[in-house]
């Protein structure tokens, strides 16, 4: 892929005085919802104010598309930054915020009043868009945030916990829109600590700890590359136990647990190809009813505790 | 329009929405319309007396050049223009400027506008009323406005009251954002240019004060260890202040582009 297609960071380390932000960060992020993992203080927040340039490294370089954040009139135009600052210019309205941000980009002020009500339906806002921001609850601050960010239709979204705040309800049409944004070819970047939305919606992860990026790509692929912590593969069936005594002539498997409601089977396996090849077979010579096959533990949270040893909950 | 201009004035329009009735200013409106509540009353209570008008306009300049110049407008300055960059990183609230597609020094432009407009309106009126209201007692004080030099000596007033604005701002614009503590440049800055002449003359020419003074109807005696200084020509004063303040802002601009969003370092 061309490096104007990509956010590239070289080598980048960021150090606040003697504190460690991020260390020895090499990235090339394809668009495509990517989450950005890990607990307080890994390094998450600092990754993402060096993508937008609100942080300037202090080592490496970052190019998001092929520019540089010390083109800002470039950047900017590309870039949408959802942060997690919760401060607001006082004395004005979220109306008023979206439209001098659209009228800051160039628009008209025509042409930026009809985006800025577009965006503001496009996250709830339209009924209190003329209402002062400090009024807002945290909720309604977080959609003003959203749409301040989607207002410019940017073709990188930076997102730093964009659920909070959020109902279950807007959580989920948000989700929606960022997977849209993505289907388009848009880079969509998340960082969440609700790691089951993170890994509906997610292409790939960036897993960080201590300011170190420990594993990155699909999450599927990372999870087949830890060698050391055999898949699980949850077989739901009626007969488990011709199953289980059938699958250890293989060497690659190491544990078979079944179900206590007598229904199923959790297998962990060093070679989850010839596991399942072996499954098809002992499933048709004993003509057994399967009801599922799925990888147990190939989601963003079980990974991140394989490599971390921590839950990932949290955020810096 | 230019693109830079219309982002400039976006910028301008929004400083002065959040700012100018807000709180933060009830001191800039003290300094500049308390002289003018004391003048009217003092106006009120001396009406039509025969006072000379040289007396008067020797009283008015004394009144501008140490009141008005040296501590109302200076400080007001200081407050205004310093806070245009140390408020936002104090009520976290920079990031908003600092990620919009706009070159840093049209930001530092945009907000700079924003305080000289509000300042010099501000400022302005005041000169205006201080100034016809300390003439109202006079018998003959609508002749001088009307036939002598009344209107000369009130626009040059208004014109120095607006450059000192203009050239004040863009000291403390810069310092605002250099200086995590921007009273203590305020303090120095304020002592060269409140005991500026003293300094030999080299020196005066140093500070913005020499150039306002220059372009000002009247000059004060400043008591037997001044240094006196010939005034620099009208053009060059008001070329050097004005220059100063671009140059300033621009510098602002450029400290702009090297910050760094770190809210709880500051």
């Amino acid at each position: 892929m061309q490096s104007d297609q990509l956010i590239i960071f070289e080598n980048v380390s960021k150090f606040y005085g003697e504190v460690l932000g991020v260390n020895r960060v090499t990235l090339a992020i394809a668009p495509g919802v990517t989450s950005l993992v890990g607990p307080n203080g890994a390094g998450k927040t600092t990754l993402m104010n060096l993508m937008t340039g609100l942080l300037r490294p202090t080592k490496g370089t970052i190019r998001v598309l092929d520019i540089p954040p010390s083109d800002p009139e470039r950047f900017f135009r590309n870039i949408g930054y959802c942060s997690q600052f919760d401060a607001f210019p006082r004395g004005l309205s979220g109306y008023h915020m979206v439209h001098s941000m659209l009228m800051l980009h160039g628009l008209s002020s025509g042409e930026a009043e009809d985006r800025t009500w577009k965006v503001l339906e496009r996250v709830g806002m339209t009924d209190a868009a003329h209402r002062r921001v400090a009024g807002y609850s945290k909720g309604m601050r977080q959609r003003i945030r959203l749409a301040l960010a989607l207002a410019h239709d940017p073709r990188v979204l930076v997102l730093d916990e964009p659920l909070n705040g959020l109902d279950p309800m807007a959580r989920a049409e948000v989700i929606d829109l960022f997977r849209k944004f993505a289907d388009s070819g848009m880079h969509v970047l998340i960082s969440s600590h609700i790691m089951h939305e993170v890994d509906i919606v997610s292409d790939s992860v960036i897993m960080l700890s201590g300011g170190y990026v420990v594993a990155e790509g699909e999450i599927q692929g990372v999870r087949h590359e830890m060698e050391e912590h055999p898949i699980q593969i949850l077989v739901r069936c009626d007969r488990p136990a011709v199953i289980a005594s059938n699958v250890f002539q293989q060497d690659s498997v190491v544990e078979v647990k079944i179900h206590n409601d007598g229904r199923g089977l959790l297998v962990s396996t060093r070679n989850p190809d010839r596991f399942y090849d072996l499954l098809n077979r002992i499933v048709l010579d004993n003509h057994i009813a399967v009801e599922s096959v799925s990888p147990a533990d190939e989601n963003v949270h079980a990974v991140y505790q394989y490599l971390v040893g921590s839950n990932g909950t949290g955020s810096l | 329009m230019n693109l830079w201009i219309r982002q400039a004035l976006t910028v301008m329009k929004v400083e002065l929405k959040r700012y100018i009735l807000g709180r933060r200013w009830i001191g800039v409106y003290l300094a500049a319309y308390a002289p003018v509540a004391l003048l009217l009353f003092a106006a009120i209570q001396m009406s039509r007396r025969s006072i000379s008008i040289s007396d008067l306009s020797e009283a008015y300049a004394f009144f501008y050049q140490t009141f008005m110049l040296r501590l109302a407008i200076f400080f007001s300055c200081a407050l205004v223009f310093s806070q245009l960059f140390r408020g936002e990183i104090l009520e976290k609230t920079l990031h908003f400027y600092m990620l919009a597609p706009v070159r840093r020094e049209v930001i530092a432009a945009g907000k700079f506008l924003a305080g000289a407009v509000a300042m010099s309106l501000i400022f302005a009126t005041s000169t205006i009323l201080t100034n016809l209201l300390i003439y109202a007692p006079a018998s003959s004080g609508s002749n001088f406005f009307f036939e002598g030099q009344g209107i000369a000596y009130l626009l040059r007033y208004v014109f120095v009251t607006v450059l000192a604005c203009v050239a004040y701002g863009g000291v403390f614009t810069l310092t605002g954002l250099r200086y995590r503590n921007p009273v203590i440049p305020a303090i120095i800055v304020g002592l060269w240019e409140a005991f500026y002449f003293f300094l030999p003359e080299s020196l005066q020419k140093l500070t913005i004060m020499h150039y306002l003074q220059s372009l000002l109807p009247l000059v004060i005696d400043r008591g037997p260890f001044s240094v006196v200084v010939d005034a620099s020509s009208g053009v060059f004063s008001v070329l050097v202040l004005v220059g100063v303040a671009v140059l300033l802002v621009w510098a602002a601009g450029k400290v702009l582009n090297r910050t760094e969003v770190t809210y709880s370092a500051d």
